[in-house]
């Protein structure tokens, strides 16, 4: 039986000729490298310019593989060199499938709707030149953000991929038209309109001959008017021309009390229901409409779309009549948010009710001519340019990788280490 | 939608309830000259509770002191803040009194500035009824009781641009605190100018 | 002189050598660090606090190295250390020195050799040797620290003092920047003198805070152009003395931005004021409103007092109102007034002799504690407690007001009372069987007499009742005889006063008078103590307790009836909507168009771009970026508290050169609002 000594001492012997081994294999792997294949770099971006250049003097091929969206001069150069006879093949299955698109929102207060294309269960960030947003998780396509104010171009970040845009429109402002008889809810509905900073013209009947008015509330032309808001049956007076209206475009918010008149049954998305009581007493911050009473919207017409709903009921929902968008609103009294809510109340109540009628409202833009071109779809603008990944050329490089430099760095790490535990142990025995 | 409900406030000093009429005399004009929806009786709030946030317009009066507790000054700033509209009238028609005094300066305190004079071309006085003249005169200011004086302006505190408080020391509290069935006996309702404030209040 | 003499004369010189030697590096160890603290100070301003510690870290330089040079001498005090020392310098010697002194003194053996050693040691003059080497050890340290001082001294004076004893205010002892007045500033802030606080010192700040009222001192280096200042529009004088600018104000009540201008330069100092709150005063005792009887014995007061800088005076303050209906007269009292020796918390009690206020029934008083503060500057700040008020009840409203902290009132004496009739009468029973006729009926008699005294207080509540009801103008004789009414006579009596008030004005719910509704129990009671009293007069108790019962129930009834508080139910009108709506003269009527409220978003939102402006900006231009952060801040201090405070850090941070990041974000979510993330896309847009 051989001694500890003895094994000790083969065990040297095996390190020492795991050292040889594995050198002899890094040398041969080497030399099988300078093999004629194609040259594989890895390159940062900052030097894809110059590696391009370079391209251009010495190879008649472009084979790339990236792991997130070339930037357009980059993608352009390629194309280029396509367009000069070169064969160019890209593959970048790692990219994730990014795009950003920004939208003002026609809210008087400012505000733009960010909507993020992003793979499934990805979780886009969005940040603009400022600073990081907010994060979200992406389903059905996406993710949207509302984001109250954008400083230079907002950015859409999925893994180590971003998209970019710019606001490249704004939306004139124009008038809201509100309808309501004299109480608190059409009071505070006008009042928060005007303090979140829409100009408003409003009616108020207070007798049969006589009302309170504001501007010139029976004009209603989408030239002027962005929106109706029609509280209660006061407005069905105006109903013929609301409708037409509508079907200019203009856009209509019907309080519980108008939809359920028959002068709007065209117009609305479903005709009121019966009054749903609050679930709860008092306003609450996270969920305030929760302590109001509510006329559900019934019966909704097909192309309705449920907003909101409370308690299994839809309680806010919108459609699409011809150019015209509808927004039926169940909720009563909500000037008691505004009222009795807590610390805040007023500027939520205030930014909800703007918010409805800005998604309802006729949206005239100005477009902001840009020639910058920015990359918000980077993947599908890759793609737009160069043509399809080439999916073959990820697996020829899988390939190459395996017997390329990857594993000559580990024989060399391998061979090192060998050769010092050995070396070790012949000095701990005492040997030189 | 919720009628309009004529709320009188509560407070813990001095008599709030000197004027128990007035109320269902104020809801008989609105009902009387407008079509709108009122609660035909109204209610008494206290200044301290939060159910005074369930009433926008809301109807203070008095002859005594008003020193309001500190939870009634903060309600009250709150209730203000949200957009509610404090109507005060002083039952002692009197500049020296002691309801002015103290209650000018509580709400002095509460809104953070003193009262000013409303001018007297203020939409208030074109609500609904036209009073050219600014605010009615009362019997009381006529026959020279109180401080033999015929106030010729309301006074108010605004915030930015919309009314907070209205104050009067015109005492319509006494002008109005009649049974609503007398206004036969009248040749002039002389509470049209309580419309006026209930329509200011819900449209403005 | 011995050898061994000689050896520590040498000794004695190279510790000497060694001393000043650890001297000179001490010395040039500090003087660098001091120095190159100095230059950096002067390439690039150091903190007040970093250079707070350089005079203790060059001490602690200057030992550290005085000590590493005594370290290496120590060996220099053993003389035979020394003498081979000398001997590693002086070969002539040939270890003559080492062995003469390792010879005994004593021993006559060795003395020729001693001698011998001593003639060969002689002959060697070691002495300069050490003096050189002393020397040498010198030269170096002393030559350092003399470069060191050299270079202090042509560093400017300012520069070397703030490295050297370093303290708040000494940002402008730096060399100006060329030209440049407002390179460099210092801001003391001196805070009323009643406020006990002690001066700010502020080193180049972009923002000072102070108590309304305070001196502000801003001070800068004469170098270039004048200095020329305002706030707002108000030109603050500048001064000029010795190689300083100075210009002082008031610290204003609202913030204000401070302009320092020289030539085309501009500099902004934020003015951010604390205004001084008024006292705050709680009325511990009396602890809720209260009703008394009679305007007599003593309520004790009670009351804390808080100030945040120092309470003046205090006082007691009573407003009593007289009078009713349309007609009051008020007068005011001030009680307990003193001072409070500007203490910051305070106590005070005050035991009130409610007689000494001559207050009258139907009086009411108005009790507050007041305070002042010791603000001579913008104040004094005044203000008071919760107001409580005691009302002395009218002898009309013994049965409709609420009484507290009082002795029950009659209707719960009674209550007692009957309550010790029933308890007496049913032990007389009991012991009917026992006692004798006579005794039952003398014992049974007293009670009866209980019972009929009980009846009659009951008796004068119904009617001081009923006398207010109708209002009040039956004679004193008239009110005597119902003394002796029997209880028909009573009824009927209060039923024709009741029918007197008149049911067109006091109909009540039921048909029934407020008053009536209130007395019926106790008209019950009367009548059942009646019933009682007759039989107890003739010896049956057990007759008279049936009644007696009844009685105490109807007392029950009627004491659960005094808590309705009548005063605060006036009386409900329910208008008829349907019979007046739209019956009035449609006269004078002409509403006036509504005018459009001013938007308040839209301020906030021009802020909010604003902003977003600066911080575009902060790329090319941070001066201008973090200035126009500065002027928004000023604006945002008094409208928007909660973005001010994070904005302040994020200016502090971007004139520091830190990393300002998350202030920013605070302060632009703060400002513009949090974004709103909703997870996949709608199919409608906005409202959500």
């Amino acid at each position: 039986m051989p001694s500890r000594a003895d094994l000790r001492r083969r065990a040297e012997g095996g390190l020492r000729a795991t050292a040889y081994a594995a050198l002899a294999l890094a040398f041969l792997l080497a030399f099988r490298a300078r093999a004629p294949r194609p040259r594989l770099r890895t390159v940062s971006p900052s030097s894809l310019a110059a590696l391009l250049a370079d391209v251009a003097h010495s190879a008649d091929s472009v084979a790339l593989s990236a792991d997130s969206a070339l930037d357009p001069v980059h993608r352009d150069w390629l194309a280029a060199h396509r367009a000069a006879g070169r064969s160019v093949r890209w593959a970048g299955a790692a990219i994730p499938a990014t795009a950003i698109a920004v939208e003002p929102l026609g809210d008087p207060g400012g505000g733009d709707r960010v909507l993020v294309a992003a793979p499934p269960a990805s979780n886009p960030r969005l940040a603009d030149s400022a600073g990081a947003l907010d994060s979200a998780r992406s389903a059905s396509g996406g993710a949207s953000f509302l984001a109250p104010g954008l400083v230079g171009a907002a950015r859409a970040i999925v893994a180590r991929q971003s998209a970019h845009a710019l606001r490249l429109d704004s939306v004139l402002p124009r008038r809201v038209v509100v309808f309501g008889r004299p109480g608190w809810e059409a009071k505070f509905v006008v009042a928060a309109l005007e303090e979140r900073g829409w100009t408003v013209d409003a009616r108020f009947p207070l007798a049969p001959d006589t009302a309170t008015v504001q501007g010139s509330p029976a004009r209603l032309d989408t030239a002027q008017v962005a929106a109706v808001v029609a509280l209660d049956a006061s407005a069905e007076r105006e109903a013929a021309r609301i409708a037409e209206f509508v079907r200019q475009g203009g856009g209509l918010v019907l309080g519980p009390g108008a939809s359920a008149g028959a002068r709007f049954a065209a117009l609305r998305v479903g005709p009121a229901g019966a009054r749903v009581a609050p679930t709860v007493l008092e306003v609450r911050a996270g969920d305030p409409r929760r302590a109001l009473p509510v006329l559900p919207v019934e019966r909704p017409t097909p192309d309705a779309i449920a907003l909101e709903r409370r308690d299994g009921v839809v309680a806010v929902a919108a459609r699409r009549v011809g150019p015209g968008r509808v927004i039926e609103v169940g909720y009563e009294d909500t000037w008691r948010w505004r009222m009795t809510g807590p610390e805040g109340a007023v500027e939520a109540h205030r930014r909800w009710w703007s918010g409805l009628v800005a998604s309802a409202a006729y949206r005239a833009t100005l477009s902001r001519a840009t020639t910058v071109e920015v990359p918000d779809a980077p993947l599908a603008r890759m793609v737009a340019t160069l043509g399809p990944p080439d999916t073959s050329l990820r697996a020829a490089r899988a390939g190459a990788d395996a017997g390329g430099d990857g594993p000559a760095w580990w024989l060399c790490a391998l061979a090192l280490a060998a050769l010092v535990t050995e070396w070790g142990s012949r000095r701990l025995r005492g040997l030189a | 939608m919720s009628a309009f409900t004529f709320a009188t406030a509560q407070y813990d000093s001095g008599d709030w309830d000197s004027a128990p009429q007035v109320p269902a005399n104020v809801i008989d004009a609105v009902a009387r000259y407008t079509s709108i929806d009122v609660n035909p009786a109204g209610v008494i709030v206290p200044l301290a509770s939060r159910d005074l946030l369930r009433y926008p317009l809301v109807y203070l009066t008095g002859h005594l002191p008003v020193r309001l507790a500190s939870a009634e000054r903060d309600m009250l700033r709150t209730y203000l803040g949200r957009g509610g509209l404090l109507f005060v009238d002083d039952h002692n028609h009197d500049v020296d009194g002691q309801f002015h005094k103290s209650c000018s300066h509580e709400l002095a305190r509460v809104v953070g500035a003193p009262l000013r004079d409303i001018p007297n071309g203020h939409a208030l006085y074109r609500a609904f009824f036209t009073f050219p003249d600014g605010p009615p005169a009362t019997s009381h200011e006529l026959n020279g009781w109180g401080d033999n004086l015929v106030h010729t302006h309301l006074l108010g505190a605004m915030r930015g641009d919309r009314l907070q408080v209205l104050y009067s020391n015109k005492d319509y509290s006494s002008e109005w605190g009649y049974h609503p069935d007398n206004k036969r006996f009248l040749s002039i309702d002389n509470t049209r100018f309580a419309v006026n404030i209930v329509v200011y209040a819900l449209t403005r | 002189m011995t050898a061994r003499d000689r050896v520590r004369r040498v000794q004695r010189i190279l510790l000497l050598g060694a001393a000043t030697s650890a001297l000179a590096w001490g010395a040039l160890a500090g003087l660098a660090v001091l120095a190159i603290a100095a230059t950096a100070d002067l390439i690039s301003p150091l903190g007040l606090a970093a250079r707070s510690l350089l005079p203790r870290t060059a001490a602690l330089a200057a030992l550290v190295a005085a000590a590493a040079v005594v370290r290496r001498a120590h060996r220099a005090r053993q003389l035979d250390r020394v003498a081979l020392w000398i001997e590693e310098r002086a070969p002539a010697l040939r270890y003559a020195l080492v062995t003469r002194l390792d010879l005994p003194a004593a021993d006559s053996a060795n003395r020729p050799l001693a001698e011998a050693l001593d003639r060969q040691v002689d002959a060697v003059p070691f002495e300069p040797v050490a003096w050189r080497a002393a020397r040498h050890a010198l030269a170096i340290p002393a030559a350092a620290a003399v470069v060191a001082v050299l270079l202090l001294l042509a560093l400017p004076r300012g520069v070397v003092a703030r490295v050297a004893a370093p303290h708040a205010g000494d940002a402008v002892a730096r060399a100006a920047a060329k030209d440049n007045a407002l390179a460099a500033i210092v801001v003391t802030v001196e805070p009323p003198a009643y406020t006990g606080l002690a001066p700010q010192v502020l080193d180049d700040p972009a923002h000072a805070a102070g108590v309304t009222g305070s001196r502000v001192r801003i001070e800068g280096r004469v170098a270039g152009g004048p200095v020329r200042a305002t706030a707002d529009t108000v030109t603050i004088p500048v001064t000029t003395g010795g190689d300083r600018w100075r210009a002082a104000l008031a610290m204003p009540a609202a913030p204000a931005v401070v302009r320092l201008r020289q030539r085309s330069r501009e500099r902004l100092l934020l003015l951010e004021p604390h205004p001084d709150s008024s006292p705050v005063v709680t009325l511990v005792k009396p602890a809720r409103d209260t009703v008394l009887r009679a305007a007599s014995g003593v309520l004790p007061l009670h009351a804390t007092f808080r100030d945040d800088f120092g309470l003046a005076e205090g006082w007691w303050e009573f407003v009593v109102s007289s009078g009713e209906g349309e007609n009051f007269k008020f007068r005011t009292i001030v009680l307990g007034r003193a001072g409070f020796g500007n203490a910051r918390s305070a106590e005070r009690g005050l035991r009130l002799r409610l007689d000494s206020l001559a207050l009258e029934p139907g009086d009411l008083v108005h009790l507050r504690a007041v305070a002042r503060d010791g603000n001579t500057v913008t104040g004094p700040g005044e203000s008071g407690s919760d107001t409580r008020s005691i009302r002395i009840a009218r002898p009309s409203e013994y049965d409709s007001v609420s009484v507290e902290a009082l002795p029950p009132p009659d209707a719960l004496k009674g209550l007692i009372s009957q309550r010790m009739l029933i308890l007496l009468a049913e032990a007389l029973e009991k012991r009917r069987p026992r006692i004798s006729h006579e005794t039952l009926v003398d014992e049974s008699g007293r009670i009866a007499r209980d019972q009929n005294a009980l009846r009659k207080q009951v008796s004068d509540i119904i009617f001081a009742r009923l006398d207010d009801a109708s209002g009040g103008e039956e004679s004193e004789g008239e009110a005597e005889k119902r003394k002796d009414m029997s209880p028909d006579e009573l009824l009927a009596a209060a039923s024709a006063a009741t029918d007197k008030s008149g049911t067109g004005a006091l109909d009540f719910a039921g048909g029934e008078s407020p008053v009536v509704a209130i007395n019926r129990p106790m008209l019950e009671a009367y009548n059942a103590m009646w019933e009682a009293g007759r039989a107890l007069g003739i010896g049956e108790p057990k007759r008279a307790l049936p009644h007696m019962y009844a009685a105490l129930a109807a007392i029950q009834r009627a004491r659960l009836a005094e808590r309705i508080y009548l005063r605060g139910k006036p009386k409900d009108v329910v208008v008829d909507l349907a019979k007046v709506r739209l019956v009035g003269k449609r006269e004078g009527i002409g509403p006036a168009a509504r005018l459009p409220r001013t938007s308040e978003d839209a301020v906030m939102a021009r802020r909010a771009a604003r902003f977003d402006a600066a911080i575009e900006r902060l790329g090319t231009a941070r001066a201008a970026a973090v200035d126009s952060l500065l002027l928004l801040r000023a604006e945002l201090l008094a409208a928007a508290p909660a973005v001010a405070t994070p904005l302040g850090d994020a200016i502090d941070a971007l004139r520091e050169g830190r990393d300002a990041t998350a202030p920013l974000v605070a302060a632009r979510r703060a400002l513009a609002g949090a974004p709103v993330a909703h997870t996949g896309l709608s199919r409608w847009g906005g409202a959500r």
